[in-house]
């Protein structure tokens, strides 16, 4: 390898020639007086002047403020105490251009002293394409931060070991531990006690690579209250990939828990009050079957009475049929009066008839009817005229009603490829029309005919007893209950009366 | 007029309730017509004197339905509509369309007839 002194004085001097004129920094050379006596293309290049317009000139001129107006006294300063600012260490300072605009830049200072004569070199390295990249990474890191810090979820990170990291705003709300209080803390922190090894399942499932999301469990407010949220672990990697830690994001659904659990106990509510209203409707709708074949004997057994009694025979078989007959009569009599207590007994215990809104009794109806589906992708259309009357039901009653209707739909539509529902409400003449309509396969003729008889099913594990039992409660509001083919479909139709005059003195 | 003259008119969609009803009446001595239904009643003979025990619950039109129609067709005849359970909302709906009275299944005789003889008793007025 060739050495400095290898090199002849002229070829020495091509060399810093070519050092000078092709190095990426700019190189400039001044006096101790500050005035440039080299300039190379680098230079020209960053600042815009020519060589021509610079050299003989105070380097002052290619300084920024409050540099430009200071560097006068720089020198002065160097020169009297000897104290070196930037000679040999270099700094960032603000260079200007001809233009006059402005730009960083490293400025690096080396002192010479060639034959007597002092003189200062400077390399100038343009620092504006990385400041600008900085202040991108800055802003990027400050939204970042911004994110995290107004962010409604909890975001925290840690190390693999389970030290937290970071500890955002929202994470403060949920758990009550401030940042400074958090951060170099265990996890554990906000785990519950005998729930210790829950973070290393998730740390596990990092480590296999799996993400964590939507992962419910319970963590501890530092006022010991349990806190329900929800949990999104991403694992943290190095530069190099290897796994170092982990982010968590936990969102507080203890509210979100707190209405799921209201509406299951209001759907177990709504099931039992169902079961007993289904009872008592059973009793009534038997009451009514048994009510007609009772009546039917009734009938002719005090027709055979009266034909006995007008007979003149006085064989003893026709006194001893009358003695039977008579006794029949009075056993008809019995199962009326058993029938009839029972009804009574139902109906006073049904009758919870209040003023209503239908609109609303449906729409109430039609959620928990949508809720327990599992044919998900019903559409629904809900037609109902916000001009009806309030009218006197029992809600939990008529919704039994709806329930039924909507389940039977959702039912009979299990294999219907678009299943649609149309549910409406209007009013015709003396009655409220509530229609529920499907595009089901519909009902074929002999079921259709024989609908609303007890015991009549299209279902395998049906009993036959809903329809009747929605006939019954219809009936028990003087209303009227149908079923019309409404191809490809079925619509029933309830009729419900609505009382112009004094609703009030309805209410029983 | 003559009760042997008067038609008590009956329509029930029971066919045990009517038959039964046909059979208790003409022990007693009235002249019955049955009808399965209130089309069928209406498509039939229905101006001779008399009156029309109607049942309440039916399917296709109700006892009240029917009463109301007729009404308004002007068929004015006494009206005793036989129902199967009490209801104050729909009692008042049933004797201000028109009818006479309304009678609770299972009934006794005696109330039976005393109300069918009322009601041909208006009519021969």
């Amino acid at each position: 390898m060739p050495e400095i002194s290898d090199f002849g004085s002229h070829d020495l001097e091509g060399l810093f020639a070519a050092l000078f004129a092709t190095a990426v920094d700019g190189i400039i050379v001044i006096d101790p007086k500050g005035v440039i006596l080299l300039y190379n293309q680098a230079c020209e290049r960053l600042f815009g002047f020519g060589a021509g317009e610079v050299l003989g000139q105070n380097v002052k001129m290619l300084m920024a403020e409050p540099y430009r107006g200071e560097h006068d006294g720089y020198f002065a300063n160097y020169s009297r105490s000897g104290e070196k600012r930037i000679i040999g260490i270099g700094r960032d300072v603000m260079g200007r251009r001809k233009n006059g605009s402005t730009f960083p830049m490293y400025l690096s200072v080396g002192e010479g002293g060639l034959t007597g004569q002092r003189f200062f070199v400077g390399i100038i390295h343009d620092q504006s394409q990385i400041r600008q990249e900085m202040a991108q990474r800055e802003g990027s890191d400050r939204l970042l931060a911004q994110i995290v810090a107004s962010s409604d979820d909890a975001i925290i990170s840690k190390t693999l070991e389970g030290i937290i990291t970071s500890w955002n705003a929202s994470a403060e709300r949920i758990f009550g531990h401030s940042a400074a209080e958090a951060i170099g803390r265990h996890i554990s922190l906000i785990f519950r006690p005998n729930h210790l090894d829950e973070e290393d399942q998730i740390v596990a499932m990092l480590k296999a690579g799996r993400d964590v999301s939507h992962h419910e469990t319970v963590r501890v407010h530092k006022d010991g209250r349990l806190v329900q949220v929800s949990l999104a672990v991403a694992p943290i990697h190095d530069s190099a990939g290897r796994l170092i830690g982990a982010s968590k994001t936990a969102r507080d659904i203890t509210e979100k828990k707190r209405a799921e659990e209201h509406l299951m106990t209001m759907r177990n509510e709504l099931a039992h009050v169902g079961r007993l209203s289904a009872m008592g409707q059973m009793s009534a709708a038997i009451a009514h079957e048994l009510n007609q074949p009772l009546t039917a004997v009734a009938n002719y057994v005090k027709a055979a009475q009266r034909l006995l009694e007008a007979s003149a025979s006085t064989s003893p078989h026709v006194a001893r049929a009358r003695e039977a007959v008579q006794k029949a009569a009075a056993q008809t009599l019995r199962a009326g009066t058993i029938i009839r207590y029972l009804r009574d007994f139902v109906e006073k215990r049904e009758s919870r008839k209040s003023l209503e809104n239908l609109n609303e009794v449906i729409r109430e109806a039609v959620s928990l009817g949508m809720l327990g589906q599992t044919h998900t992708s019903v559409k629904l259309t809900l037609t109902l005229d916000p001009a009806l009357p309030p009218a006197p039901m029992d809600k939990v009653q008529i919704q039994q009603v709806l329930l039924n209707l909507i389940r039977n739909a959702e039912e009979a539509m299990a294999d219907t490829p678009v299943p649609q529902l149309w549910i409406s409400a209007v009013m015709e003449g003396h009655n409220i029309l509530v229609t529920v309509r499907d595009n089901g396969p519909g009902l074929a003729q002999e079921v259709a005919e024989r609908l609303f008889q007890p015991f009549v099913s299209t279902k395998a594990d049906g009993m036959g007893i809903g329809l009747k039992l929605c006939q019954s409660i219809v009936e028990s509001h003087s209303g009227t209950i149908e079923a019309q083919d409404a191809r490809p479909g079925v619509a029933f139709l309830i009729r419900l009366p609505f009382f112009r005059t004094d609703p009030a003195k309805e209410l029983t | 007029m003559n009760r042997q003259d008067m038609i008590v008119y009956i329509v029930d969609d029971d066919d045990a309730v009517r038959d039964s009803l046909r059979l208790l009446l003409k022990s007693s001595g009235f002249n019955v017509q049955v009808y399965g239904g209130a089309q069928l009643f209406l498509e039939s003979d229905i101006e001779k004197a008399g009156c029309l025990l109607l049942d309440l619950h039916m399917p296709d039109m109700s006892g009240l339905e029917l009463l109301r129609l007729l009404r308004t067709k002007g068929w004015h005849k006494p009206v005793i509509v036989i129902g199967g359970r009490r209801d104050a909302g729909l009692d008042k709906q049933v004797l201000e369309a028109g009818a006479m009275a309304i009678l609770s299944k299972p009934f006794d005789e005696e109330s039976l007839f005393d109300l069918v003889r009322k009601a041909l008793a208006t009519e021969n007025n």
